[in-house]
């Protein structure tokens, strides 16, 4: 049984489709790219998934659960975590603070234990930070532990989202264009993560992603997709020997002529 | 009983056009740079004294005492813009409420200070004050259709401004996009000032329709924060929606001054906005806040 | 510079950074308990006003410094704290009850507001408060049989364990226990997940609840807890003055307490502090301009919110990050001495951040 499937998927703002009967399904354990040309829907399917927006047709399940039932905080507790195309961090408080709200779904202690600082609250903190060490680890941010996090790099900053969704130890990732913004270093070292990610952490993970070179090197399945519809899907090598997406990118013979 | 319910209306609509007037100088504001100018009241009463203070002055007659302040009030509310609003741009929203909110105080403080106009309540002489005009069976006083027609003038020179002129449609164009404008060579700093000084002359010619109701006093301001719920209700980004919520503020305080028991009439411009907020928590007009990501 | 090796995750958890501030922090401690044996009555009772304010100021802080949540009729609660305190000692009440029913009464008040605040953003929720400060303070006023109308209510003073703290001091220790308490607690839900949960919401609230952070639950929670303290400052507060009245209560407190948190420096709890301390201040400043300006000026009603008003802008305009921002610059500048650099703490000029749909 695929860990999330996405069953005719469709999303209309006012007359524009910006997605159309959009249907994939992803594998435990698989590194699933979605790629397209701008302004294909690639990140309209990721908010409808994450429960952003409501998709006008179409469902979503994942991990046995129908998403359609469901509220956006409910994903995390189930399973899910994304990252965002620009970056949304919690740009006034530290690295560490950023990586611990990851934790929140695994916030087991209740409000009165919190307000007194119960002896079962500092336990639980302790194994927060724990869990956010190791991310921290993972992902080499040692340095960056305290720092605010609005006066980063852009790269760093790319990096913490990842690492926030991390905390929340999901079972499948969604990455919205990782790599967007990167220089070819970090990009071949995010490549390495995500491998890592998904190797060590048998976390699955679906990207959106433009970098066709990070794309064939990670992925195991492609799906591309153009003006909101589903144009094909396969290994890389397959999408990228396919005549309709090379049209979708580069155009036909006639609009160069 | 019909002619009192609609004695009632009418006046109840010639408040909510200067309810509507500060509200439009609040909403221009917001359009461009997403302030919200808490003080926006005291410049309708900066601008009422002034045109007394120019009134006193020998030989002045009442239409260049008005023009002299419009023009007074144009150049304070740019100068306002330019030493206390441009510096905060940027700022949280937070911040920049409170600095509206002390420009208010501070404003208002500052008008009882001033020796001659003090905390005393002055009456302003205009022309046609204390004249009434007959429609049939109704009566309306002078000042009241002073009021409903100046503002329709208003908000005509001021759709036409808009929509027609240059500088109107790179107004436009800053309210939706400021580094956009910016890059397409819009002066967006000096268009802020502009619109502070036309929400400035607005508020001005409000004071002045509005001082021979009220008459003139340094907490005259005050009527600013009822025309808050005008500007909400219409939707704060909308300039014909704030002269619609004005209306309905000023008819449902006319109402409720007469039908229901006292002291609501205070607080039904309040009432009426928390009930059109749970129904359309964007006003009525109001453009949707979403991000997107 | 002092470096901190931190060997533990409790280093980081616990409440003082390291030894040397749990020191400074313990000798403000002991000044401060025996404040009363150096301070005459009346600095003393205003010393218990510093206390009173700051606790709002904590209320207001966690609401809007936290939760980045605009509240314009903060008053509406300090007043429903009071006038519930009233109500009940008057009936008798015993105080040890009384507050926490205050407590609970200005919290139901913050779960009304702050329900409907889900689905408002920004100015609507600003105006929102502020309506819903309007209509409390009409409501006091009019609601004659409950609360006596402009007539105002009568208290006694507090009367706790059989003891009536009728003094200056007995009063003050009350205020200083009390403050302890909230400030302890709200330390502790900043350190919790819940109190990550609320900064998160102010930061950014897609991915707040993108992390399983429920708004809804969040944004009413900060309200309710932010009501519950401001209705027990109420309590003291009517308590100390034994006579409220609804002019009390009015939108330009409103803007006071919020120039607390402001002029003290929004997202700190020292901020609340320091602003309590500088708007009880305040007032006394002014009184003493008052000898040194023209009489024509000085006994001008308007002299107040003129000053008032300055002070707000001035503020905004050159320290906005308030007086603890200031203070940390300061100790920052000693701190790394003579290698300060000015930008330091410079943030970045932006153009208007847009919060509507781009």
């Amino acid at each position: 049984m695929a860990l999330l499937t996405v069953e005719n998927l469709s999303m209309e703002f006012g007359g524009i489709r910006a997605a159309d009967d959009v249907s994939f399904r992803v594998g435990e354990g698989e590194i699933y790219t979605i790629i397209g040309p701008n302004g294909a829907g690639k990140t309209t399917i990721f908010n409808m998934i994450s429960l952003i927006y409501r998709s006008s047709s179409g469902r979503i399940w994942f991990d046995g659960n129908d998403l359609s039932a469901r509220k956006p905080q409910d994903l995390t507790h189930l399973g899910l975590a994304r990252t965002f195309q620009n970056i949304e961090l919690f740009e006034h408080e530290t690295v560490l603070q950023n990586l611990l709200v990851g934790r929140h779904c695994h916030s087991r202690t209740r409000l009165w234990q919190q307000m007194l600082f119960t002896p079962a609250t500092r336990r639980a903190e302790i194994e927060h930070r724990e869990a956010v060490e190791q991310v921290i680890d993972l992902l080499n941010l040692q340095h960056y532990r305290d720092s605010v996090v609005g006066n980063l790099p852009y790269g760093v900053q790319k990096l913490i989202e990842l690492g926030r969704a991390l905390c929340a130890r999901p079972r499948i990732l969604l990455l919205d264009e990782p790599s967007s913004g990167l220089n070819v270093e970090e990009t071949d070292d995010l490549s390495f993560w995500i491998e890592d990610i998904r190797n060590l952490l048998g976390i699955t993970v679906v990207m959106i992603e433009h970098d066709m070179r990070l794309v064939s090197q990670v992925s195991d399945r492609v799906l591309a997709v153009s003006n909101g519809r589903v144009l094909a899907e396969g290994t890389a090598r397959e999408i990228q020997e396919n005549p309709a997406v090379a049209e979708a990118y580069l155009g036909t013979r006639e609009d160069v002529a | 009983m019909l002619n009192e319910f609609l004695q009632l209306i009418l006046s109840g609509i010639a408040i909510g056009c200067v309810y509507g007037l500060v509200a439009l100088g609040f909403v221009l504001i917001y359009k461009a740079t997403e302030v919200v100018n808490f003080a926006q009241g005291e410049l309708m009463m900066f601008g009422a004294f002034i045109a007394l203070t120019m009134g006193g002055l020998q030989f002045m007659p009442f239409w260049l005492s008005v023009v002299l302040a419009v023009l007074a009030m144009a150049l304070i509310g740019g100068a306002v813009e330019r030493a206390v609003i441009r510096p905060v741009l940027g700022q949280p929203i937070f911040s920049i409420v409170m600095i509206t909110i002390g420009l208010g105080f501070f404003a208002r403080g500052l008008a009882s200070l001033i020796p001659g106009w003090g905390t005393l309540t002055h009456r302003l002489p205009t022309p046609y004050a204390d004249q009434t005009v007959a429609f049939g069976e109704l009566v309306l006083s002078a000042g009241h259709l002073m009021i409903i027609l100046v503002t329709i003038v208003l908000c005509v020179l001021l759709f036409a401004f808009f929509r027609y002129t240059r500088m109107g449609v790179a107004m436009q164009a800053i309210s939706q996009n400021q580094l956009a404008a910016h890059y397409m060579g819009i002066p967006v700093a000096r268009i802020n000032t502009l619109i502070w000084c036309i929400s400035a002359a607005v508020a001005a010619i409000a004071g002045i329709l509005l001082a021979p109701i009220t008459f003139v006093h340094a907490n005259m301001g005050l009527i600013g924060l009822k025309a808050f719920p005008a500007a909400v209700i219409g939707g704060f980004g909308s300039i014909p929606g704030a002269i619609v919520g004005g209306l309905i503020i000023g008819i449902v305080e006319a109402l409720s001054g007469r039908y229901l028991p006292d002291g609501i009439k205070d607080v039904s411009a309040y009432v009426v906005l928390l009930a059109v907020l749970i129904i359309r928590p964007n006003g009525l007009f109001g453009e949707k806040l979403t991000k997107k990501v | 510079m002092r470096f901190l090796f931190k060997t533990s995750y409790n280093q980081d958890i616990r409440l003082f950074k390291d030894r040397i501030t749990m020191g400074w922090y313990l000798a403000l401690g002991v000044v401060l308990l025996v404040l009363p044996l150096l301070l005459g009555e009346y600095y003393l009772s205003q010393a218990s006003f510093v206390l009173i304010y700051a606790i709002v100021g904590l209320g207001l802080m966690l609401l809007s410094g936290f939760t980045g949540q605009i509240s314009l009729g903060h008053a509406a609660f300090l007043a429903v704290g009071a006038y519930t305190e009233a109500v009940l000692s008057a009936r008798g009440v015993p105080f040890v009850v009384s507050l926490p029913m205050a407590m609970a009464v200005s919290a139901a008040a913050g779960f009304v507001v702050g329900l409907p605040a889900l689905r408002l953003k920004g100015i609507y929720l600003a105006i929102a408060t502020l309506a819903f400060g309007f209509i409390v303070e009409v409501t006091l006023q009019q609601w004659e049989s409950v609360t006596g109308g402009s007539m105002g209510l009568l208290l006694e003073p507090v009367t706790l364990l059989g003891v009536t703290l009728d003094s200056e001091s007995g009063f003050y220790y009350l205020a200083l226990g009390l403050t302890g308490l909230t400030l302890l607690i709200l330390k502790n839900l900043l350190r919790s997940p819940t109190g990550r949960a609320f900064v998160a919401i102010r930061d950014s609230e897609i991915s707040a609840r993108s992390m399983g952070i429920g708004l809804a639950r969040y944004k009413t929670l900060a309200f309710v807890i932010s009501a519950a303290i401001t209705g027990l400052a109420g309590a003291l507060y009517a308590h100390k003055l034994q006579f409220i009245s609804p002019e009390q209560f009015g939108v330009f407190v409103s803007i006071e307490l919020l120039m607390i948190i402001v002029i003290g420096g929004m997202g700190s709890l020292h901020g609340a502090f320091l602003g309590a301390l500088f708007m009880t201040m305040l007032p006394e400043f002014i009184a003493i301009l008052r000898e040194y300006l023209p009489s024509s000026l000085a006994y001008q009603p308007g002299l107040q919110p003129t000053i008032f008003g300055a002070i707000l802008i001035l503020f905004v305009l050159l320290e906005p990050a308030g007086l603890y921002g200031r203070w940390v610059k300061i100790r920052t500048w000693f701190q790394l001495f003579p290698l300060y650099r000015k930008g330091l703490m410079k943030r970045e000029k932006s153009y208007v951040k847009s919060d509507r749909l781009s």
